[in-house]
This record gives C-alpha cells, structure tokens and sequence, in this order.
C-alpha cells in the first residue's frame, strides 16, 4: 500500500505548482483544495496513474476521489480486480 | 438559489493543444456521443474546449448546489445551439446536464480563448457581468492572486470605495470564494477561472446593493 502511495504522490508532484505545499499539508490531502492542483490537471493525473500501474479508472471511480487516499484506494480496487 | 460558474481555457497554449489533440485525453474528458459529435466536426479541437469549459463551469455551480464528488467530465453531457457554426468571436448557447441537473451556458469563442458563464436558471446566464484580462506572460505563475485583484478592482470601482475594503475569502469547508465588504460576507455570487495567460471573472448581482 505504501508503494501505490509513494507512487501516487510523485506523479501528483509532477502537477503541484507550488513544490513548497508539499511541506505543510494534512495527513490525507485534498487533490484539488490542499494540493492545489486544477481540474485540467486532474486528468493528466489520471492518465498517468493507468499508464503507470496499467488499470483503467472509469467515470464513477474518478469521481471519488477527491484525496491521496481515495486514489489508492481506488487503484487497489483496480490492482485486486485484475489478479 | 442562483449560482453561476465560469471557465476560461487558453487556445494558443502549447500544454492544451497538446492535451486536446490526444484522443486518450480526449476520451477521458468527452462522452461517447460528444467524442462522436466532436470528431464529425472540421474543428473539432475548438468543439472539445468549447466542451470542457461547459463542463467545468457547470461543475462549479454543482459544487456551489452541495455536489462533493470530484470532477468527472464524462458524466456531464453538453448541448449546445450550433447553429452558431462555432465561428470566431461569436456567443455559443448550450445546456449541460449532470445526472437530474440542467445547466445553462453561454461561451464566447474567439482565436486565443473561450470563456463560458453558466447558471442554473436560463434567465440568469444573460444577467452574469464577467470580465476577462490578458495578464503578462511573466505573470502567468500568480494567476490566481491576478485573478482575484482584477475582480477587487472592478467592484472597487463599481461602489466606489477602496480596494481594501473588498476581500475574497473561500469557504473553509467547501472552498467556494465569496466576496467580504467591509468585513461583511456580500450576497453577490461571484466565480473565478484562470488559464495561462488569460484570467476572468463572472458576477451576478442577486440585488441591488447601496452603500
């Protein structure tokens, strides 16, 4: 679980403006509030999350997520389903 | 209650192009009928901003209705009036529906940008005042304080009082910016967008405020 995580944040990194954000944020960040990384952004990060753990994130799982959390939580789903 | 939302998107920007070219990307951001409709299109590209900025709009004023879902841009589905031809600097009418929701829309096209304002009642998207500014490429990296100084300065002007006195705050549970004057929360509904070089804002005055 700790890997899918490191891995969700380096590509979420690749999008944050403001690299010093990453220096104060909550134990669970918002993407968009915390992060502060803007919807068009959203996507990209999707796309790499597929690329990168080879899943595909469908319409009704994006939109829950809304923290670093959701998304792996998603992504093990998608990682489960796949075995 | 009214809410309005808007969006601006960049046409010359590099990054965008690049990302409404890709048909992966495309395919994420557009429903099937919509990718369809779009690739019929000569200017498809143009169609697929056109699209996005509907969208995201539309989202805003969700978000502003209780909505606390992350965007997924395929499940809103956008109808617009192309009877336009979707030529240069011409307003595009549309509607977007999210689930049991209707949005109304309104997009301005032109060669660098598309701005769209939206409400959730057709007779409010006339009644939105919006602005829009170019902003020097070397400040592109504070859009958003650029963003909020432009609207401060308009509504400054508008009440005639200092641009001290006016203040856009955001809800701490939601995020929703809304305007404080003279330290007083104002009922004015306001939204911001900001992309690359282009920032906007969009305002609809629920009623008439005397200082």
């Amino acid at each position: 679980m700790e890997n899918i995580k490191n891995k969700i944040i380096s590509i979420l990194k690749k999008y944050t403006f403001d690299k010093k954000i990453w220096e104060n944020i909550p134990e669970n960040p918002d993407i968009t509030k915390d992060l502060k990384i803007n919807s068009a952004r959203i996507v990209d990060i999707i796309l790499d999350i597929e690329e990168e753990f080879k899943i595909e994130i469908d319409d009704k799982s994006l939109e829950g997520i809304k923290t670093i959390n959701d998304a792996e939580s998603v992504i093990s789903k998608k990682l489960e389903e796949k075995k | 209650m009214v809410y309005i939302g808007n969006d601006i998107i960049s046409l010359k920007d590099k990054k965008n192009l690049q990302d409404f070219f890709n048909p992966r990307y495309l395919k994420k951001i557009l429903t099937e009928e919509e990718f369809v409709f779009v690739k019929k299109n000569k200017k498809y590209h143009f169609l697929s901003f056109l699209f996005w900025t509907c969208k995201e709009s539309a989202y805003k004023i969700l978000v502003k209705k209780g909505l606390r879902k992350s965007f997924s841009p395929k499940k809103f589905n956008v109808n617009i009036n192309i009877n336009n031809k979707c030529k240069n600097n011409v307003i595009i009418y549309g509607h977007v529906i999210y689930e049991n929701c209707k949005i109304y829309t309104s997009s301005l096209t032109n060669n660098s940008y598309i701005h769209t304002i939206a409400a959730n009642y057709k007779n409010s998207v006339s009644k939105i005042f919006c602005g829009i500014k170019k902003i020097k490429s070397s400040d592109i990296n504070k859009q958003s304080f650029y963003t909020r100084n432009y609207l401060i300065e308009y509504l400054a002007r508008k009440f005639k009082i200092d641009n001290s006195n006016i203040k856009i705050l955001k809800d701490d549970f939601t995020g929703i910016p809304f305007i404080s004057i003279n330290e007083l929360k104002s009922d004015i509904e306001i939204s911001l967008s900001h992309d690359k070089e282009f920032v906007s804002y969009a305002i609809l005055y629920k009623k008439i405020i005397f200082f």
